[in-house]
Order: structure tokens, then C-alpha cells, then sequence
């Protein structure tokens, strides 16, 4: 597939490089306001480059609560190459246009003025698709590239191929389809939006996917194989020193007193005669005597981090700890960082219940601050990412390796593409509780394999080694 | 009592007065007469002069002893059926027997008494008349019931029912009714409705029968043997006047006469016709008499007065279209707006700068945000266009041709607003057909569905006899995969949906004729109006673009809708009936003959 003038070499080609290009870094909200993993990365990589002595600047849009200057469209708050737009329209978050009359005869002026060599954007919406014709009228000479974060473009359910009734993963989009996940638009609607959204992408020069699944998935919408490239995101910044720093797996911080809040001992029942939901749990040999007594086997701790949502699978996750104690293991314990509140109530309830019935193995210490990340995931064995939705890159799978730590997902999309099974992680069934449940005890009962995972975890690509892979695909495109 | 006629104008004898009678339809009129009229039960003729207007017909003629004119003549009365003038323009009355002509001209001053006057004169001189079946006759009409304001239907037995939905008047004096009927004894001789001095007769060739299962329930019990069908839709011509009371006269097989009045008259408007063409089903041969004689004549009416006042809009200009287009785009907007937004969006990538665009927003409630939309359309696509406003809705032909009137381009194409290009140049292309070939007066373009399936690749006739025989416009090989040809092809017609053709020669044939009701068969009936010219319709295979037919218009056709169809597509078959349709095409293969006649000659 990525047959393209953008297969990455791997090596770094170029340590002595003579001028970096100039690049104009967009996202669709500016990372001084927001903090999401699309704002994380345009940030990092405009500080990257201009921390190697490139010419960058940074346009990101303004949030509800920004100062506006009464008939400024573009201001200035951050810095001199800091840009924030205030879109003054409402979005049209169907076909991604941006009906704001000021934006395309601002950004084309801006793109007039900075000439930039690559206009680097991490995203479209808010700024609209239109922006590419704007920004090809404002400097012809400029390579537009855009990193794609999900499924956004493809799919009217916010970006995440899931049906809107069922949830159940969606392979594929068709206007038959699509209009019946949305029966207030009608099949023509999703061929009017899908051509609309194709006609504007037609001025991009290069899109950047960090997935071949995403890549793929884009492929099969339309985009031209030759304009795809896959690539990683830019590394999260890191707090103070320690940025982008390989930790060693062997160096384990000090324990740390942690928030308990659910725990409901339970009676431990034995492992024999368990049925998980209708499927049989097989354990491995002379696993069943240790797994019943758990008392010659060190306790495991695996840790969740992120949103407590359906699509990341946190019942997924609250139910194999139950059928963990339903089978008996209990050196095992699951520790989970992060947040219901912005949950929709019903969620809310359903996680409180969970929490509420959870056995002894699960430990809930709520919301997390991200500059402790690195500290808190010292602190666990092994990351589950049970998401229930295909998943792009997602971002605790870097920061896990940064730790050193081994990761356990569902075996779709892009995280399962990041993860190679029995190597650095192990896949499960995807919303099969019985089939996490499964992979956790056998880890509980083989010491010797999580150890395997924990040495075959290598460490995530620096952010200048990203920056450098980055420059080497602007480099083709300059010269396509 | 009456003067003497002039002497210089030869009489024999005198009207001293003459009302019009609207509940007898006819005259009454009383004078004298020549002695030597032959008073026999036999009707004259009679010839009623009002200036240039003549009423002609049978006369009922009594005479009666008239003191004051013993010598010459003696008195009469007379009634004459027949239709009501002004009564001021009177002249002369003449009746004419075995040949003869008797001239009775009109006393100075005229009298000329009100109708209830006249009825009263008349029964009062009539009773000294002799004895004779024409006296009979003439009392027994004076006795008749008049309408005296109130409804006396109920007082009549056997009973009947008869109630009113609605009146519409179909402009300027016709009247469209809707109600139902009910005569369970079948009791009922005939069914006048009345305005003034006017009368129609409701016959049965005026009336559509509609079911109406709910009045038939409801008396169901009470009768039996009634049907479904007691429901009508009548249509009565010239019959309205303003300020008069409008009113059904009921009257028995015995001559017994009953009053229902008409509450309310509508004004026209679409609403109406919508009310009109709605919970109705006609098929086969119940189509061309419904559309004939109730349907047609009323929906017509209606739509013309609708249009009378020539429609008030305003223009905005995006952008700077060129002063001298090739072509002219005029896209009707009714509904969604965002077909703009995405129209012009693939324009600026399919159309060259040297056509002009012209959108004619035919919906006054979305007038802001079409402009707000318009604003941010040039900002995002930079394509000049041309954005008319239209003050009210007036539907697709009367919108297309407000745009006609204001294009400035050598061709004019007509365009939907659910037609997207699929090729670049596709503009282009079927200017380049026009340009290579005068005759050609219609080009088409090839249009598929969002499945790339055909939608349109020219137009054929065909008869449905469901549809009472009468010719519709079918898209041959419509759903099916196109074939890969690229040719330009003759076609009997093609689609409005995208319709280009010279601006010399839109104009000449009046653009789109705007009897048609919301949006059908124009299209085909200009392509035909080009034809008629000499020109023909082609359709260029290359020009490709995607038609998401009907978006605009809603989904699921309600019953109006497709009733309007039929109204119009009835329109078309007196415009082109199937006979001009085959002469048309008969002339142009002849033409075609001629034509390779004279290049072998040449050769």
C-alpha cells in the first residue's frame, strides 16, 4: 500500500541538515486552550522545530471563553508567531465547511504574507475543508499536508466507525449505510458530503497517518494511495527534564499512597466450575492449585488510563476483573486512572454500580494529572487498552513504552497494529470481557511471560527522531 | 300609461317593462301588442336586442285586456329564458311568428322593476288573462320559491343532504365546490347554483365523484343502498360575482324547490390549489373527463390569477460575473440552500470564468440566511454569481423565466439545484455542440444518479393508459449503468434539470410556459415550442453530472402532488395533443430526407 514517494527509510538521513523548511503548524484548537491528543502533537512539533533553529509558526482556533477584538478575525495573544482565529460562524460539523466569510481571506493573506515552504495541519474542522483552496490561493508554492487523527472525514459518528444504534464496529462506509446510522440525512447527503469533503482534500499534498490502519481505512475511502504516508505523531511533551527521556523499566519510583475508593471485599470463591459468561476459561497447566490459593504467585498490577468511557471499554475492563475473582485469581489487581464525569448521567450510573460492586482486584484513584503520568505508570506492570472502537494511536500506548511497561488491547485498529501480540502485548477479543479475563489470568499464573512482554517493549521514537521523519517526508513533498 | 312609440319607426307594439329574473333565468317583460298577433299556445321565437347584443330563444306569450290600447292592441306579458344583459342597453323585442316580425320597442322612460317587483307586476296582471296552458305555465314559474337568505333545504320530502367543504373561486367568476351529496330517494331533478343574476345548471359532466366512507357510515342506519362515492368536486363557470350571495337551488322531481346557501367564497392561491388536488384519485378514462371539465379549467384559473401581477424581486451581485457571459446558469432555489453552497463549491472546479451564474431564490422565508450563505460562498469559493430574490413563491417556470429576463450570456442553461457536475468543462462541452450545429436548439447533458446510474439521457414520449392515454415524459433507461459512449445524440426532448440552449431563442419561445403548476412538463414543452421552430433537441453524452432528482422537492409524492402532475401533464396534452407530436416528428424526418437529398445532390 504505501508504495508512495512517502515510505519512511527509518534512518535519519540528514544530521547535517543546511535550512530546514518553513512550516505553518495549524490545529483546530490551540494547545494554550485545549489539550487533546491532535493539539499535543502540532504543539510539540512547532516547538521541535523551532527548537532545531527552523522558521515555524502556529495557528490554532480560539475556544468560547477567548478574548475577542471586536472585528479581528486573527490575533495575536501568545507571541509574534502565534496565531489564534476566532471562527465566527457556526461550524457545519456534517460536511466540515466552515461558512465564517472573514476565514478564507484571512487565512490566504496569512499564507501570502509567512510564505511558508508546508502548511502542517492537525485537523480541518473549525477552520473548514475549504481552507486548502484558500491556502493554495494565497502561496502557490506552499505543500500542504495534513495529519489525519481518526475517522472524522469517513464517518458522520464522530469519526469513530461504530454504528450509531448498535455500536457495533463499522468496516466500512456506504451511503446505504451511513444514512441509516443517520436517518435524518438521506443516502445523497453522505455522497454530496463525501464529494465535497474529497473535492478540497484534492489541494492537499500529503497525509499524514500515524496508522496503516488509518492509512488503510483512508485508502479505501478515496484518498490516492500517493498521498498517504504513515507516521507517527509527535511525542507528548514532557514535564521539566525528563522530556522524551527513555526510562529505564528496572528504576521504580517509591510507592505512593493512592486514593482507594471502591473496595467491597467479597468472599474469594475457587476457580473450579466456572463458567465466564458461556465461555470456558482454560487455565494453563498446574496454573488452577496456584490461581486458587494465589498465596506463591507476586501480585500483578495492571493500570487503565484515560477517559472511563464505553468506547474505551471500561465496563469491558470492570467485567473480566469480576470474572477474575470469579476464577479465583486474586494476585491481581487493576488499578484505573481516570474519569467518568463528562459522561453522559446513564454512563455515570452504570460506571458508579460497577465501581460499587467491584471486587478487591479493582482500585479506582480517579482523575489524573498528565505530568504524573510517567510516575503513575512506574507504578503498574502492564497497560490495558480495552477500547471498543478501532483507535487510531493512541497515546498511552507511547507513553506506556516510554515506561517500559507492556501493553494488553483489543485486537483491532490501531492499537493492535501498535501492539505486536506476544512480543510487547498481548491482543484479547475485542468487547470480550471472558477473552481479557482470559489473557489476564494466565498472565497472573506465568510470571515468567509478562516478563518476556517486558523485555521485548522498545522505546517509543524521540521526538526528534519524529521531528527528523517529519522534515524527510516535507522534503519529498517539496521536491514532488 | 305608455307613450306611443316614434312614428318614424315602424312597431307593432310596446315594452313598458322588463326585469331579468335570476331564479327563472330569463326575462319578464309586459306591454302591448298588435292586434294582429295570433294568440296561440305555440311558442314564438323571440329576439331580444341590447345594442350589438342579441339574446335570442323561445318565448312564453300572454296576452290580456288592455283598456288603453283597445283599438290597436291588447296587453302582454311575456317571459323569455335565456341569459341576463345589462337592462339599460335594451332597445327592442321582437317575436317572430309564421315569418312574421313583430318589433315591440321599448316605452320612454323604460321601467325596469327589480326581479321580486316584476314577479309581483307580472302575477298580477296575468290574472286577468284568459285561461290557456301558457297562462298555467307562466303562474306556475312565478309561483315558484325564491331564496330568501335562508337555507330551506331540510323542508324538502323526500329529504336530501347536501353540505359544502369549501368554495374556491377560480378567478374571475368561477367557482370550484367541494362537499358531498346525499339523495336517498333519488328524489332530486336538478342542481342550480346561483350568484345574482346568474345560474348554472351543475351537471353531472361538472361534478367528480369523491369517496366519502365517512358520510356514508354516518347515514347508513337512517338509508340504505348508498355508496361510498357521495362526495363531489364541482366546477361552475362565470357564475360568481363579488357582493352577491352565492347559493344552490334544489329542485324536486314534483317541482318542488329547496335553498342551501355558500357560506364562504376562498380567494385563489396555491394553498388552494393544493386543497383542490388533494385526497383525489383518478385514473383511466375518469382522468380526461375529471381534468376536462373540473380540474383543469379550475387549477388553470386559479394559476392565472395567481401570476397576474408580475413578480417583484431584487438583485445582489457576488463577486464580478462577466458582462458578456457564453452562458447563462439560472438555478432555481426552493427549500435547501445548501445545494448552493455545494453547487458553486463543484462549479469552481468545472466552470470556467467566462459563464455567468444566476440563482433565483423562489423562497422568500429563507431570504437571510440564502444571503448570509451567499456572503460566505464567494468568501470560501470565489466563483462570481448572480443571486435574485423573488418578493414570493412562485414556482419553477415563473422563477426560471425572472432569471431569463436578467441573463446577459449567448446560451442560457437551466439548471436544478440537485444537479452537481461530475466532469470538468462540462459547460463547455455542450456550447461547443450548440455552437458546431445551428439547428440544434436544446442540448441536454447526460446526468447520473449518485450510484452512477442513469438519470437522464434524453427524453421519449410515451402513452400510459392508466393515466388516460395521455403522453408522459419518460428517461429510457433510467437505473441502468450508462454505456461508455461520449456522442451527442438527438432526442425528442430533454430534461429541465439541466437544459441549455440559445438565449436568442429562449426568448423567442417566451422561456417556460407558466401555465404549468410548480415544476413538470415545462421543460419538455420548451423543448417542443424549439422544435415547432425547426430546431432540434440533442443530448451531449460527455457533459456528465450527478442528479439527485427530487431532493429538492421532498421525498415520499403526497397525492396533490402528484395530482399536479396530472394537471399538468393534462396542460401538455391540449398543447400537444398526440397528433402534433407525430407531425412534429413526421416534418422533421422529412427535413432530415430533404436535407441528405439535396448533400447526395451536392456531391
Amino acid at each position: 500500500m504505501m508504495d508512495a514517494p512517502y515510505e519512511l527509510h527509518g534512518e535519519p538521513v540528514r544530521a547535517m541538515r543546511p535550512s530546514l523548511p518553513s512550516v505553518l503548524v495549524m490545529t483546530h484548537s490551540h494547545p494554550k486552550l485545549t489539550r487533546g491528543g491532535a493539539e499535543i502533537s502540532a504543539f510539540t512539533l512547532f516547538r521541535e522545530l523551532r527548537a532545531r533553529g527552523g522558521k515555524a509558526w502556529l495557528l490554532g482556533c480560539s475556544s468560547p471563553k477567548s478574548e475577542v477584538r471586536l472585528g479581528a478575525t486573527l490575533t495575536q495573544p501568545y507571541g509574534p508567531d502565534d496565531y489564534v482565529y476566532h471562527p465566527n460562524a457556526a461550524f457545519d460539523y456534517f460536511k466540515f465547511a466552515n461558512p465564517d466569510p472573514q476565514f478564507p481571506k484571512v487565512i490566504e493573506e496569512l499564507v501570502a504574507e509567512l510564505k511558508p515552504d508546508i502548511v502542517h495541519s492537525h485537523h480541518f474542522v473549525r477552520f473548514g475543508v475549504e481552507m486548502f483552496a484558500a491556502i493554495r490561493r494565497g502561496w502557490p508554492k506552499t505543500r500542504i499536508v495534513l495529519s489525519l487523527h481518526e475517522y472524522l472525514a469517513i464517518c458522520n459518528h464522530h469519526g469513530q466507525m461504530m454504528k450509531t444504534k448498535t455500536f457495533r464496529l463499522c468496516e466500512k462506509d456506504s451511503y446505504a449505510a451511513c444514512a441509516a446510522c443517520f436517518p435524518q440525512h438521506g443516502e445523497r447527503d453522505f455522497f454530496l458530503r463525501k464529494r465535497y469533503l474529497q473535492m478540497f482534500f484534492d489541494d492537499v499534498d500529503l497525509f499524514i497517518s500515524p496508522s496503516h490502519f488509518l492509512a488503510e481505512r483512508f485508502r479505501n475511502w478515496g484518498l490516492p494511495a500517493s498521498k498517504l504516508a504513515v507516521l507517527e505523531n509527535m511525542p507528548p511533551e514532557r514535564d521539566g527534564s525528563t522530556a522524551d527521556a527513555w526510562v529505564p523499566p528496572a528504576v521504580l519510583p517509591p510507592p505512593v499512597e493512592v486514593a482507594k475508593l471502591a473496595f467491597k471485599p467479597k468472599p474469594s470463591r475457587t476457580a473450579s466450575a466456572k463458567r465466564l459468561g458461556g465461555d470456558e476459561v482454560s487455565l494453563a497447566d498446574g496454573a488452577e492449585d496456584a490461581a486458587a490459593t494465589g498465596a506463591a504467585l507476586p501480585s500483578l498490577n495492571f493500570g487503565f488510563f484515560g477517559q472511563m468511557s464505553p468506547l474505551k471499554g471500561i465496563t469491558v475492563l470492570m467485567d473480566a476483573a469480576r470474572r477474575l475473582t470469579d476464577l479465583g485469581i486474586r494476585n491481581v489487581v487493576i488499578e484505573i486512572y481516570g474519569d467518568y464525569s463528562s459522561q453522559p448521567l446513564e454512563f455515570q450510573k452504570v460506571v458508579e454500580e460497577a465501581l460499587e460492586e467491584a471486587g478487591e482486584n479493582v482500585v479506582f484513584h480517579g482523575a489524573y494529572d498528565n505530568s504524573q503520568v510517567n510516575t503513575l505508570m512506574q507504578r503498574i506492570d502492564a497497560m490495558i487498552i480495552p477500547s471498543t472502537w478501532w483507535e487510531n494511536s493512541p497515546v498511552v500506548i507511547q507513553e506506556a513504552f516510554t515506561n517500559g511497561k507492556p501493553v494488553i488491547c483489543s485486537n483491532i485498529g490501531g492499537m493492535a497494529e501498535k501492539i505486536t501480540h506476544g512480543v510487547n502485548g498481548l491482543h484479547f477479543e475485542v468487547s470480550r470481557p471472558a477473552s481479557l479475563a482470559e489473557v489476564l489470568a494466565d498472565l497472573a499464573t506465568n510470571p515468567g511471560k509478562l516478563a518476556s512482554l517486558t523485555a521485548g517493549v522498545r522505546p517509543p521514537p524521540t521526538a526528534q527522531e519524529v521531528l527528523e521523519q517529519h522534515l524527510e517526508l516535507y522534503d519529498r513533498v517539496i521536491a514532488v | 300609461m305608455s307613450m306611443m312609440p316614434p312614428a318614424t319607426q315602424s312597431t307593432h307594439g310596446c315594452i313598458d317593462f322588463l326585469s331579468y329574473s335570476a331564479s327563472l333565468d330569463g326575462w319578464l317583460a309586459g306591454g302591448w301588442i298588435d292586434l294582429s298577433w295570433d294568440d296561440r299556445d305555440e311558442p314564438p321565437a323571440y329576439i331580444l336586442e341590447f345594442g350589438e347584443t342579441k339574446v335570442e330563444g323561445e318565448a312564453v306569450v300572454c296576452v290580456f285586456p288592455r283598456p288603453d290600447v283597445r283599438k290597436i292592441g291588447v296587453g302582454v306579458l311575456l317571459f323569455m329564458p335565456g341569459v341576463s344583459q345589462r337592462a339599460d342597453a335594451f332597445q327592442d323585442a321582437i317575436l317572430i311568428r309564421d315569418g312574421r316580425r313583430f318589433r315591440l320597442t321599448a316605452s320612454e322612460p323604460l321601467d325596469r322593476p327589480t326581479e321580486f317587483e316584476a314577479i309581483a307586476r307580472t302575477k298580477s296582471l296575468i290574472s286577468s288573462a284568459m285561461r290557456s296552458s301558457r297562462r298555467a305555465h307562466l303562474l306556475r314559474l312565478l309561483n315558484r320559491p325564491t331564496f330568501a337568505g335562508h337555507d330551506t333545504l331540510d323542508t324538502l320530502q323526500p329529504p336530501v343532504f347536501l353540505e359544502l367543504d369549501a368554495a374556491c373561486l377560480c378567478p374571475p367568476a368561477g367557482l370550484l365546490l367541494r362537499g358531498w351529496f346525499i339523495d336517498p330517494f333519488r328524489s332530486v331533478a336538478s342542481i342550480r347554483i346561483r350568484c345574482g343574476a346568474e345560474s348554472r345548471l351543475l351537471d353531472t359532466d361538472h361534478w367528480i365523484r369523491i369517496p366519502r366512507a365517512d358520510v356514508r357510515q354516518g347515514f347508513s342506519k337512517q338509508f340504505g343502498g348508498l355508496i361510498d362515492e357521495c362526495g363531489f368536486l364541482a366546477f361552475v363557470g362565470d357564475v360568481y360575482s363579488p357582493g352577491e350571495t352565492v347559493y344552490f337551488e334544489v329542485q324536486g322531481r314534483l317541482g318542488d324547490v329547496a335553498f342551501k346557501r355558500v357560506a364562504q367564497v376562498r380567494s385563489a392561491g396555491v394553498d388552494t390549489i393544493k386543497e383542490t388536488l388533494s385526497n383525489l384519485e383518478l385514473r383511466y378514462d375518469e382522468l380526461a373527463r375529471g381534468y376536462d371539465h373540473v380540474l383543469g379549467p379550475a387549477v388553470a384559473a386559479m394559476n392565472d390569477f395567481r401570476l397576474m401581477e408580475a413578480v417583484d424581486y431584487k438583485e445582489m451581485t457576488f463577486g464580478d460575473s462577466p458582462a458578456h457571459p457564453r452562458c447563462s446558469i439560472i438555478v432555481p432555489l426552493y427549500g435547501r440552500i445548501d445545494f448552493m453552497e455545494l453547487q458553486l463549491a463543484f462549479f469552481s472546479r468545472t466552470l470556467g470564468r467566462h459563464h455567468e451564474i444566476i440563482y433565483v431564490l423562489d423562497d422568500p422565508t429563507i431570504l437571510r440566511a440564502t444571503e448570509a450563505l451567499a456572503t460566505s460562498c464567494i468568501a470560501r469559493f470565489r466563483l462570481p454569481f448572480r443571486l435574485v430574490t423573488l418578493a414570493s413563491n412562485v414556482g419553477y417556470a415563473p422563477a426560471n423565466n425572472v432569471g431569463l429576463k436578467l441573463a446577459r450570456g449567448d446560451y442560457v442553461c437551466f439548471l436544478n439545484s440537485d444537479v452537481f457536475p461530475k466532469t470538468p468543462g462540462w459547460l463547455d462541452s455542450m456550447v461547443a455542440v450548440a455552437d458546431a450545429r445551428p439547428e440544434v436548439g436544446v442540448v441536454g447533458a447526460m446526468l447520473v444518479f449518485e450510484d452512477e446510474t442513469v438519470q437522464h439521457e434524453g427524453v421519449a414520449f410515451e402513452v400510459l393508459p392508466e393515466f388516460a392515454g395521455w403522453n408522459f415524459s419518460l428517461h429510457p433507461r433510467k437505473g441502468r449503468y450508462p454505456s461508455e459512449d461520449e456522442s451527442v445524440q438527438e432526442v425528442e426532448a430533454v430534461t429541465g434539470a439541466c437544459l441549455m440552449m440559445p438565449m436568442a431563442l429562449a426568448r423567442e419561445v417566451g422561456g417556460f410556459d407558466e401555465g404549468y403548476v410548480i415544476g413538470d412538463f415545462e421543460d419538455v414543452d420548451l423543448c417542443l415550442k424549439a422544435r415547432e421552430r425547426g430546431r432540434i433537441c440533442v443530448v451531449d453524452r460527455s457533459a456528465r453530472l450527478y442528479h439527485l432528482e427530487r431532493q429538492s422537492q421532498g421525498g415520499q409524492q403526497s397525492s396533490w402532488r402528484l395530482n399536479l402532475t396530472l394537471y399538468n401533464a393534462w396542460r401538455f396534452q391540449k398543447r400537444w395533443p398526440p397528433a402534433a407530436l407525430e407531425q412534429l416528428a413526421q416534418g422533421e424526418s422529412e427535413g432530415r430526407a430533404k436535407k441528405a437529398e439535396l448533400a447526395g445532390a451536392a456531391e
